[in-house]
């Protein structure tokens, strides 16, 4: 037989492929292959895809699978962070128990006085290590608009002056001070971690440009094991860990979360590192609104040297 | 026994507070529901991402289950559309790999890309041709079950089956979608 259509036998390529024709069947579709390159084609594909194989859950991603679900869906009361990324975060923790990394949690703070902003990316060693921002609600794709950082420096104002990145910004007595928190409170709310936090280019405490694609919102940089005292409720503590674990999840990294950030309504933020070799990475991604559903793109990512 | 409920026999009994149905629901579907995802994504942590949504979304809207399809044929349209949802996402990010040192990340065991090239070469395919092959091909849905779950023509459902093998044999031959995913950056 070889009137086999070769709509017939794209549906049996299936069955073909696996083994589920019988012999008649088996030997039109042979026959047809013979002479439909188009088909051959087609088989390659199925049985390439029936090749890759996916290693099934392990008991750790089922447990986690399972209180995750289970959390979101049965409302209770509310576990540690670690409890909720537990086995994610494992392999995270390890690397990071090697360096004692860094941590920079990033609070998202109101700010009513416009466009004066304290450019972050200028204190640290350079390109590189600065935790560069950019508050353009633009897709990831943007990220050449860094480029506009310097011309959004040139109207910082009050804003110090080049070398310690946001802390002359946070603690001048301008104008600025009126609209919006200062770095001493910044301090005196968290423990910083000095030798980690260097790694960033920030100065401790500062405040930077929220990484935010709203304009006029600042950022503290803290140590995020102190977001659990800042956090003022359990919803906006429940925002944070819901942030650090979808990001974590979508990560092909050895993350470790360097940062949280919250603004409440609206805002948060993430920032991890992951190392490589002696070479530590950090990125900030993850700007989600108030329901953790939508995830803004990666705003920035390096190298911490 | 609690287990020889039907789906939806414990999908109602979930609606009714039965926690025990939950765990049921959970422990039957999610290897499909993960390996689904995994091809979808590509990656464990999506995968796994994705299926939480997935049942996330399930449970939350089970009282919107009208029956009318199996509740598996119903879970794994969701599950679709949180893989969808999430490559989405995803597509708006920088690519991972991409970090500017130009490194690659190093592999941990948990997060072994499936196969890379086949992985690119499903990304190369337009989402509805990837939905219909990866539904077929890999879930072993009929056509007739996915023109239901999709809502399209059955003819459209052969058509975008065929259409995505063969672009997916072609992209997997010329390694063209490794050039093609660096688009986004």
């Amino acid at each position: 037989m070889t009137d086999m259509t070769h709509e017939r036998c794209s549906e049996l390529l299936g069955a073909y492929s696996s083994g589920g024709l019988d012999e008649r069947g088996r030997q039109e579709v042979d026959e047809h292959l013979a002479t439909c390159s188009d088909c051959s084609l087609e088989l390659g594909a199925i049985q390439t895809l029936q090749a890759s194989e996916v290693l099934p859950l392990s008991g750790a991603e089922r447990d986690h699978l399972s209180r995750a679900v289970r959390a979101a869906v049965f409302p209770g009361p509310r576990r540690s962070l670690l409890e909720r990324l537990g086995p994610r975060l494992a392999p995270a923790l390890g690397a990071v128990a090697l360096v004692a990394i860094a941590a920079v949690a990033i609070v998202s703070m109101p700010d009513r006085s416009g466009p004066s902003i304290p450019s972050a990316d200028q204190g640290g060693g350079g390109d590189t290590t600065g935790v560069q921002t950019q508050d353009a609600a633009e897709e990831a794709e943007t990220m050449e608009a860094e480029a506009a950082q310097p011309a959004k420096q040139s109207d910082r104002g009050s804003s110090g002056d080049g070398g310690g990145a946001g802390t002359e910004g946070a603690t001048a007595g301008s104008a600025d001070a009126l609209s919006r928190p200062t770095a001493l409170n910044a301090r005196s709310n968290f423990v910083v971690h000095e030798s980690a936090f260097a790694r960033t280019g920030l100065e401790l405490g500062s405040l930077v440009p929220a990484l935010s694609p709203r304009r006029g919102r600042y950022a503290y940089a803290v140590d995020p094991a102190d977001l659990a005292s800042f956090a003022p409720d359990d919803r906006i503590a429940r925002l944070i860990e819901g942030c650090a674990e979808r990001t974590l999840s979508t990560s092909p990294h050895p993350l470790v979360p360097t940062s949280a950030a919250y603004y409440p309504d609206d805002v948060l933020v993430i920032g991890f590192v992951w190392r490589e070799g002696s070479v530590f990475n950090y990125e900030l991604r993850g700007w989600l609104d108030g329901d953790c559903e939508r995830i803004s793109p990666i705003y920035r990512r390096g190298v911490l040297e | 026994m609690a287990a020889d409920r039907s789906d939806e026999a414990l999908l109602r009994d979930f609606l009714s507070g039965d926690a025990d149905a939950f765990d049921i629901l959970m422990s039957r579907h999610q290897d499909k529901i993960f390996a689904l995802a995994s091809r979808m994504t590509g990656n464990r942590h999506d995968a796994l991402d994705a299926t939480q949504e997935a049942f996330i979304s399930a449970f939350r809207n089970a009282h919107r289950f009208k029956g009318d399809s199996a509740f598996s044929t119903w879970l794994y349209r969701i599950a679709i559309n949180a893989c969808t949802d999430l490559l989405r996402r995803k597509k708006r990010q920088v690519p991972v790999a991409d970090v500017e040192t130009g490194r690659k990340p190093k592999t941990v065991t948990d997060d072994i890309p499936l196969r890379v090239d086949l992985q690119r070469a499903l990304e190369a395919l337009t989402p509805d041709h990837r939905e219909a092959v990866i539904m077929h091909d890999i879930g072993g849905y009929p056509y007739e079950e996915i023109a239901t779950i999709t809502g399209v023509q059955l003819g459209t459902v052969k058509s975008r089956i065929s259409r995505g093998r063969k672009k997916l044999a072609e992209t997997l031959e010329h390694r063209g979608p490794l050039e093609a995913s660096k688009e986004t950056t």
